[in-house]
């Protein structure tokens, strides 16, 4: 039986540490753009803004998300090769 | 009207239909976890992901040369065989359709196949370790795997982030779960789309009527696009269903994890050569969002048993594929009466199907799908 162990574990590390990466940068993105806090007024939320700082570094993550969803596009869409 | 035109046709309507089955079958791969957590209208969703199923059926170019890759002997298929084999595969992809449980439409189409050529070509016509080191391997590889990362993206991701499910943080989650929830929809239909294309092609070639070596024509790219698109849009509510709310109540910082991980590993498998299923790499996703996440409850007895129907997926589309090519290889009678017993099955499922209907108004509303009408519909 000819079984290709190589690939399996390349695409099982693969999987893990990118589908960490991703999760991990875009809810760092997520936490920096909601870091303003809120507080609850009659059961709603009003959240403060973030200080600029953390907007800058807030969106630099979502950025960088966009550019890998820009990279799975190349993958998927043959006509790129 | 001639023999080979009349199986031809036959051959081509069921791939057809098989390939609207693999879109329904499939939708909720994509756009289970988007419509659980509410991040798109159910009707939204499944347009979505046809769109993106067809777009992902044009865009892609290289259609499969082989029907099997080497999982049967292909130089013994013959067109009956294929037409058996999709018979199989049509009728255990609505089988499990109707019991809510999500199954691979590439394994049920092997399965099909292999016990129309066992039937058709004997033993030797199938490629036993092959068998094992493309479906039963990865079979089990693809959810371990999938649930392995989306959980370690899940665990992290709470981690980093307290209060998670609240706005407004999972407004964020719910934009970010439907972009890769479209990654996997265009992926899909680049890898799924060509299946079809690639067996009426061939069965083309064999008969005659296109030149070997060619390419799909493009009323066959279109046909079979259009099948999967339509069958994507029709939804598939039952397996949607359970794969949104029958596995892990999905919140949208879950199903942003499960989603992304699908995505990784759906690429990272096709790009370097290990196939895994689109179904079983979700389904593995969607566990591990719930593993991941403190408290979560994963219900291990739905989970139990879409990995029993993966077990049977391969014997119990064999059973179906073998029986047809017994009775569709004694001449076009048999076949004809095959194509009857394929229509009146499908319509017999649907009817059962009718009885505790899952749609797109009440696909969030309960974790089951069950066969009988619940006796309780309406909760106190």
């Amino acid at each position: 039986m000819n079984i290709d162990w190589a690939s399996l574990a390349l695409v099982a590390i693969t999987t893990v540490v990118a589908a960490v990466a991703i999760v991990g940068i875009f809810s760092l993105g997520v936490a920096a753009l909601t870091s303003g806090g809120g507080r609850e007024t009659g059961g709603s939320i009003v959240t403060n803004p973030p200080s600029a700082a953390a907007k800058i570094a807030g969106y630099a993550c979502v950025g960088i998300s966009g550019l890998l969803v820009l990279y799975g596009l190349y993958l998927i869409i043959p006509q790129f090769h | 009207m001639s023999t080979t035109l009349f199986l031809v046709s036959l051959v081509i309507i069921t791939a057809l239909f098989f390939d609207f089955t693999n879109g329904f079958h499939d939708s909720a791969n994509a756009m289970a976890t988007s419509v659980a957590t509410g991040a798109l209208q159910p009707k939204v969703a499944v347009l979505i992901a046809a769109v993106l199923n067809v777009a992902g059926a044009f865009l892609s170019t290289e259609v499969a040369k082989t029907i099997s890759g080497g999982i049967v002997n292909d130089a013994l298929v013959t067109p009956t065989m294929i037409f058996a084999g999709l018979v199989g595969a049509i009728l255990w992809n609505l089988m499990t359709w109707l019991l809510g449980l999500p199954s691979s439409s590439s394994h049920a189409l092997f399965g099909g196949l292999i016990g129309a050529v066992l039937i058709g070509a004997g033993v030797s016509g199938v490629n036993f370790s092959v068998v094992v080191s493309k479906i039963v391997l990865p079979a089990i590889v693809a959810p371990v795997v999938a649930a392995l990362a989306a959980g370690a993206a899940t665990f992290i991701l709470y981690k980093m982030i307290k209060r998670a499910d609240s706005e407004p943080r999972a407004g964020w989650f719910r934009y970010a779960q439907t972009v890769s929830a479209s990654m996997v929809a265009l992926a899909h239909g680049t890898s799924d789309g060509q299946k079809t294309m690639g067996v009426i092609t061939l069965v083309l070639i064999t008969a005659g009527y296109q030149d070997s070596g060619t390419g799909p024509q493009f009323w066959v790219v279109a046909a079979a696009g259009l099948a999967i698109g339509i069958g994507t849009y029709s939804g598939g509510w039952r397996i949607m269903r359970t794969m949104g709310k029958g596995i892990v109540d999905v919140h949208a910082p879950q199903g942003f994890a499960a989603e992304t991980t699908s995505a990784a590993a759906i690429l990272a498998s096709s790009h370097m050569g290990f196939g895994l299923s689109t179904t079983q790499v979700c389904s593995g996703s969607i566990i591990g969002s719930g593993v991941g996440k403190k408290l979560a409850h994963v219900r291990w007895t739905t989970a139990r048993k879409i990995f029993y129907g993966w077990l049977l997926t391969l014997p119990a589309a064999a059973l179906v594929g073998g029986a047809a090519a017994a009775i569709a290889l004694t001449g076009t009678l048999g076949l004809v009466i095959v194509f009857a017993a394929l229509i009146a099955g499908a319509l017999a499922i649907y009817a059962i199907s009718k009885r505790a209907p899952v749609s797109s108004s009440n696909v969030n509303d309960s974790a089951d799908v069950t066969i009988n009408p619940e006796k309780t519909s309406v909760s106190a």
